[in-house]
């Protein structure tokens, strides 16, 4: 058999597969693909591979492209909740934090006796000042 | 398909299901056992594909595949046996061929792991030759086998006559069968499609 025999029964083969393909078939073609079918036992093989290979291709690019398409949003709707709480916690320790801080700016501004002339306070020049003027114990300026 | 299966009376060509059986079965061997009819049965291409879709004819015929264990070595044993019978029949065999024949018993040959029975590979031929589809046909194809659309659906959304969509369908068919046929061995593919490019730059300059 040459190599346009072989091209034209794939080429019927992959005709009558799609046919199939696209709904029940008319009495008129279904006695014209078994009398195809019949002609050549060739024709049988080339028709079954068709088949097959359709079959193959919707089971081979299916799960790649949900892999593509869907995993991403199936895996989003999670992360997003997610990261929402992360977000409102991390909102609500940035605030907790930041009123500490606060707090604790004013804490420094009404210094421990305690502490002495030593300690992190030696580092404000203001500080140093202040108490250089003998006003340690008493209230600053806020 | 199996589910859209020809309505009326008679029989139909193929049993229920068998479509699928070949697609997983079968098919993920093809390469290898073409591979075998060529290099070791020394066949020629065109006698290695007629033996393929014999093969297939053999196996689409049977009337139940329930026994079948080992569909690989199954698929082998059709093969070879198509192989002798043309044998007899042949004026010229090579000694290549019968020597194969008189060694193989009845073991195919073990899949290599590199082999393309793997799923991994398969998914990337797969990709491949849709990827080389002409656009039009490729987006009738994905639509009708990757996003179940029917082929009525398809023609009214790509407002084109169903007759188009069929020969879109048919076109992208016919193309994965020969880009079957040409995936015997990726490495003389990869050579070709080098000297491909070759020839089509020198063709610019």
């Amino acid at each position: 058999m040459d190599t346009t025999d072989r091209q034209d029964i794939d080429t019927a083969a992959a005709m009558w597969v799609v046919r199939e393909d696209r709904g029940p078939l008319t009495a008129a073609e279904q006695a014209e693909r078994d009398r195809w079918l019949a002609a050549s036992p060739r024709h049988f093989g080339a028709y079954a591979r068709a088949h097959a290979l359709l079959a193959w291709s919707g089971r081979m690019t299916a799960p790649a492209v949900k892999a593509v398409r869907r995993r991403p949003w199936r895996l989003r709707w999670p992360l997003a909740a997610a990261a929402a709480v992360v977000l409102a916690a991390g909102l609500a320790a940035g605030l907790m934090l930041a009123l500490a801080v606060r707090q604790r700016a004013r804490d420094r501004a009404w210094p421990d006796p305690a502490r002495g002339a030593g300690g992190r306070l030696a580092h404000d020049p203001g500080r140093r000042h202040a108490r250089a003027r003998g006003l340690s114990a008493g209230p600053a300026p806020a | 398909m199996d589910d859209s299966r020809a309505g009326g009376g008679g029989r139909p060509p193929l049993a229920v299901g068998r479509a699928q059986w070949l697609a997983d079965q079968i098919l993920p061997h093809e390469p290898s056992l073409r591979r075998w009819l060529r290099e070791r049965l020394a066949l020629s291409a065109a006698d290695a594909d007629d033996i393929i879709q014999e093969s297939y004819a053999t196996l689409a015929a049977l009337e139940s595949v329930e026994h079948v264990r080992e569909p690989r070595a199954y698929l082998f044993t059709v093969a070879r046996s198509l192989v002798q019978q043309h044998l007899r029949r042949a004026q010229v065999v090579a000694i290549e061929t019968m020597a194969e024949l008189d060694g193989l018993g009845t073991e195919a040959p073990r899949a290599c792991p590199e082999g393309f029975a793997s799923a991994r590979q398969q998914l990337a031929l797969a990709q491949r030759l849709l990827a080389e589809l002409p656009s039009r046909s490729r987006e009738v194809f994905r639509m009708r086998r990757i996003e179940g659309l029917s082929q009525r659906e398809i023609s009214e959304r790509l407002r084109i006559s169903q007759s188009t969509v069929e020969k879109h369908m048919i076109k992208a068919l016919r193309l994965l069968m020969a880009g079957m046929s040409a995936a015997e061995d990726p490495d003389v593919v990869a050579a070709e499609g080098r000297a491909g490019s070759k020839e089509r730059s020198h063709g610019h300059n």
